[in-house]
């Protein structure tokens, strides 16, 4: 199972698509907490994460005020690498200035949207997953 | 975010006068700055301009610019040499005024630098200079002092290059999302599916105009409304129509035999989209946002109330959420774009039509109210 993690379902829709067609089940999380859930409940094959992605959906939102800090897949990044150093990760982003060479392990990859279209963001998680 | 150290650090020489340095000496108060760099006459004279001294007399400027750190001795070949060649030449060298054409002498010169300026190289340059007594008219600006300068004296300045980063990257994200749909176009596909992307396609690039509208008014480049008879449903149908609403519903209740309201329909339906974009992007899924369509006590004015059951606007923000490029600090943890533009845009519609956009609940079902004067009828 691929988890493609991203808030923004009209961008990423034809990666979804393309990835499904070639026989992948792809789950989507669209935020931090729905990430986290996924993770707990489902033992994905490679994950596709989104650099800048909200705490939550408005539904999560809890009524308190809760701590507002700079949202950040790569926060999430390291939760995954704490609980497996193995797990085929791709950062996949619009952001530009996040750096590539920022230290990321052997089984990290970035890639940027603008740079990747569907069929080859397919053939790259493909590809990973016969690694 | 925008990281200050970085946006200094990113810019190249060009950029770092014309689009810092020349707006920050005009905002310091500098008279008749001029760019000077790459002249013949340049004699290490970047930027010029003149304040006046406590006599009424002109102090002249020059600024040697420099998008590098600044280290090493004059002694060495290296920046810092470099930096003693053009702050001797631009005092030495005298510099006719181009707006009175006289020949004048400089009588300071700021070195600036986007980068850092070590001690030594600061000490080496200023022993050399003392040696013919212009150390005294020297005068060092590295990265922080810039950056401080800069909030001191252009306050707007790092909100409005965040602002613009945001447009960037919102734009880049609905342009990602119409690239992969047209590639996906190219696989062999039903004629239904076919259509339901090419539907999707639509739905991205009306939100692309409507962002790349909402900026040019946002900038001040709005053009006077072009005023029309406008049948009132139709318009705030039109405006529900294309808006990507992402599963979560719009439930339009539109009074029955409503004047016809005299106004700009293109902008009137841009400001309603503002608001409904808004009110569906911070909606929760599954939910509603009603619309309701009537006429205001006496007939005088047309109402229409827009209720989500979103997240809220928290109390202490709720005085902001018209200015533009602000997001209420909850909106961030929800959804990681948008520009904060729509509703203080929306808001500039509605006062050209001398109509009013109020924030009438800020707590859940938070409701926006537009409000338009109904006039004497075609």
């Amino acid at each position: 199972m691929i988890l493609f993690i991203d808030d923004d379902p009209l961008q990423i829709e034809y990666y979804v698509e393309e990835l499904r067609s070639r026989g992948l089940r792809v789950v989507v999380a669209g935020s931090v907490a729905e990430g986290r859930r996924c993770l707990r409940s489902e033992t994905p094959s490679l994950v596709i994460l989104d650099v800048q992605l909200p705490l939550c959906a408005p539904s999560d939102l809890p009524p308190t005020e809760r701590e507002h800090a700079m949202v950040s897949g790569l926060t999430l990044l390291r939760e995954i690498r704490e609980q497996d150093p193995e797990l085929p990760v791709i950062l996949f982003t619009v952001l530009l200035d996040v750096d590539a060479a920022m230290g990321l392990d052997s089984n990290t990859r970035m890639l940027r949207k603008v740079d990747v279209l569907p069929h080859e963001l397919a053939d790259l998680v493909q590809a990973a997953l016969l690694e | 975010m925008l990281d200050e150290d970085a946006y200094l650090k990113g810019l190249s020489e060009e950029d770092l006068r014309a689009v810092v340095l020349i707006p920050l000496l005009i905002h310091m108060g500098l008279r008749d700055v001029i760019e000077y760099h790459g002249g013949s006459a340049e004699k290490g004279k970047d930027i010029i301009g003149h304040y006046a001294g406590p006599l009424g007399d002109r102090h002249y400027v020059a600024v040697v610019a420099k998008a590098t750190d600044i280290h090493g001795s004059v002694s060495k070949r290296g920046s810092a040499s470099e930096v003693l060649i053009q702050a001797e030449q631009a005092l030495n060298e005298p510099y006719t005024d181009i707006y009175d054409l006289k020949e004048v002498r400089i009588d300071e010169c700021w070195i600036i630098t986007s980068g850092n300026i070590k001690n030594t190289a600061v000490e080496s340059i200023r022993g050399k200079l003392a040696k013919s007594n212009l150390d005294k008219l020297v005068r060092f600006v590295d990265r922080p002092r810039l950056i401080q300068l800069i909030s001191l004296h252009i306050p707007t300045f790092w909100h409005h290059e965040r602002i613009l980063l945001q447009f960037a990257h919102e734009m880049r994200s609905l342009l990602v999302g119409i690239h992969a749909a047209a590639d996906f176009l190219r696989r062999e596909l039903s004629t239904e599916k076919r259509n339901q992307v090419v539907d999707g396609i639509e739905v991205q690039i009306r939100h692309a105009i409507d962002t790349l509208q909402s900026w040019s008014l946002a900038q001040g480049q709005s053009r006077e409304p072009i005023l029309d008879w406008v049948d009132v449903s139709g318009m705030v149908r039109k405006a529900v129509s294309t808006l990507a609403h992402e599963g979560r519903g719009i439930e339009l209740q539109i009074e029955e035999g409503l004047p016809k309201l005299f106004g700009d329909e293109r902008l009137l339906i841009h400001a309603l989209r503002c608001v409904l974009d808004n009110a569906v992007r911070y909606s929760y899924s599954n939910s509603t946002v009603m619309v309701r369509v009537a006429a205001g006590a006496g007939g005088k004015d047309l109402l229409i109330e827009v209720s989500d059951q979103g997240i809220g606007v928290p109390v202490k923000e709720q005085s902001r959420i018209f200015e533009p490029g602000f997001q209420a600090s909850n909106a961030r943890m929800v959804r990681a774009t948008g520009l904060g533009m729509g509703l203080a845009v929306a808001r500039r519609i509605l006062s050209q039509h001398k109509g009013e956009l109020k924030l009438t609940r800020a707590e859940k079902p938070t409701q926006f109210v537009l409000q338009l004067p109904l006039g004497a009828q075609p």
